[in-house]
């Protein structure tokens, strides 16, 4: 069973090559938001969803996508996914 | 009151920022219709930034009108009528956009009804604190059109991401619409 603190770590790679705030990537917590805090853009925010995917290997739909907007609502949906499998 | 979204896409930013063609990116971000559009299309990397730009316009008009923010590009769907013209449904929503493009950048406002008078401007930033200087640009085209006091003049967010202008401490019914990407900024205004 992985932990949610593990998701973080994992998530934080993942996220890491599109961020454009590193003051706030540094500070990355539960409540860290993708594109005001870390300033991603949205286009890669659909690269982000694509790596959670292949990283986790789990299929994010779009209604679970919908409320991605932050590093809690991520790991949320992946536990929820990784629970289905 | 009248209310306007926009979007700019610099193109030589994101043919290295995105990777289109990335197996999933394109199922995740267009309907089928949209798809089409991008297969039948003799510059498949201009179309998906013009129905990307046209989708980020209308989704920032849609926050402004319903609220809540959300991730799901399917939610908004494009129809293009010409080079420049199409529209993007939301929900209940309807927006009419208005593209412009060239060989570096993408351009586009959404309106909720197209005859609204709408000034929009697109200008070259520095590849740094692109942000802060968008939102200089915008006040300064301000202070010149309505002779307010530049230093009065200032931008809040609202809890939805939403810019706001404000002059001393009283928000102005103007609405406002910023964007930047790579080395593009641009503003859009409707007096109201």
């Amino acid at each position: 069973m992985i932990t949610n603190e593990q998701m973080i770590n994992d998530l934080s790679d993942i996220v890491k090559p599109y961020i454009q705030n590193q003051v706030a990537f540094d500070n990355l917590s539960a409540d860290t938001d993708f594109i005001n805090d870390l300033k991603i853009n949205s286009a890669n925010l659909v690269d982000v969803v694509l790596d959670i995917e292949d990283k986790f290997d789990i299929e994010i739909d779009n209604e679970s996508m919908d409320k991605m907007l932050n590093v809690k609502a991520a790991v949320e949906i992946i536990a929820t996914k990784l629970a289905k499998k | 009151m009248e209310r306007v979204g926009n979007d700019i896409v610099d193109l030589k930013v994101a043919a290295t920022e995105s990777n289109w063609e990335r197996k999933g990116f394109l199922n995740k971000i267009f309907t089928a219709r949209e798809r089409e559009y991008i297969s039948n299309s003799n510059n498949k990397f201009n179309t998906v930034w013009r129905l990307w730009s046209m989708k980020e316009s209308a989704y920032k008009l849609y926050i402004q009108q319903n609220g809540e923010r959300f991730f799901n590009p399917k939610k908004l769907e494009c129809t293009i009528f010409s080079k420049n013209e199409g529209q993007v449904i939301v929900g209940e929503s309807w927006f009419s956009t208005s593209t412009k493009s060239n060989n570096n950048l993408i351009f586009s406002t959404a309106l909720i009804d197209k005859s609204t008078t709408v000034i929009s401007c697109d200008f070259k930033i520095n590849n740094c604190a692109q942000s802060e200087q968008t939102h200089s640009a915008i006040l300064h085209y301000i202070a010149f059109l309505t002779k307010f006091k530049l230093s009065k003049l200032t931008i809040k967010k609202s809890a939805n991401n939403v810019p706001c202008l404000y002059f001393q401490n009283e928000q102005l019914p103007w609405s406002i619409s910023l964007s930047h990407h790579g080395t593009f900024g641009a503003f859009s205004l409707i007096k109201n």
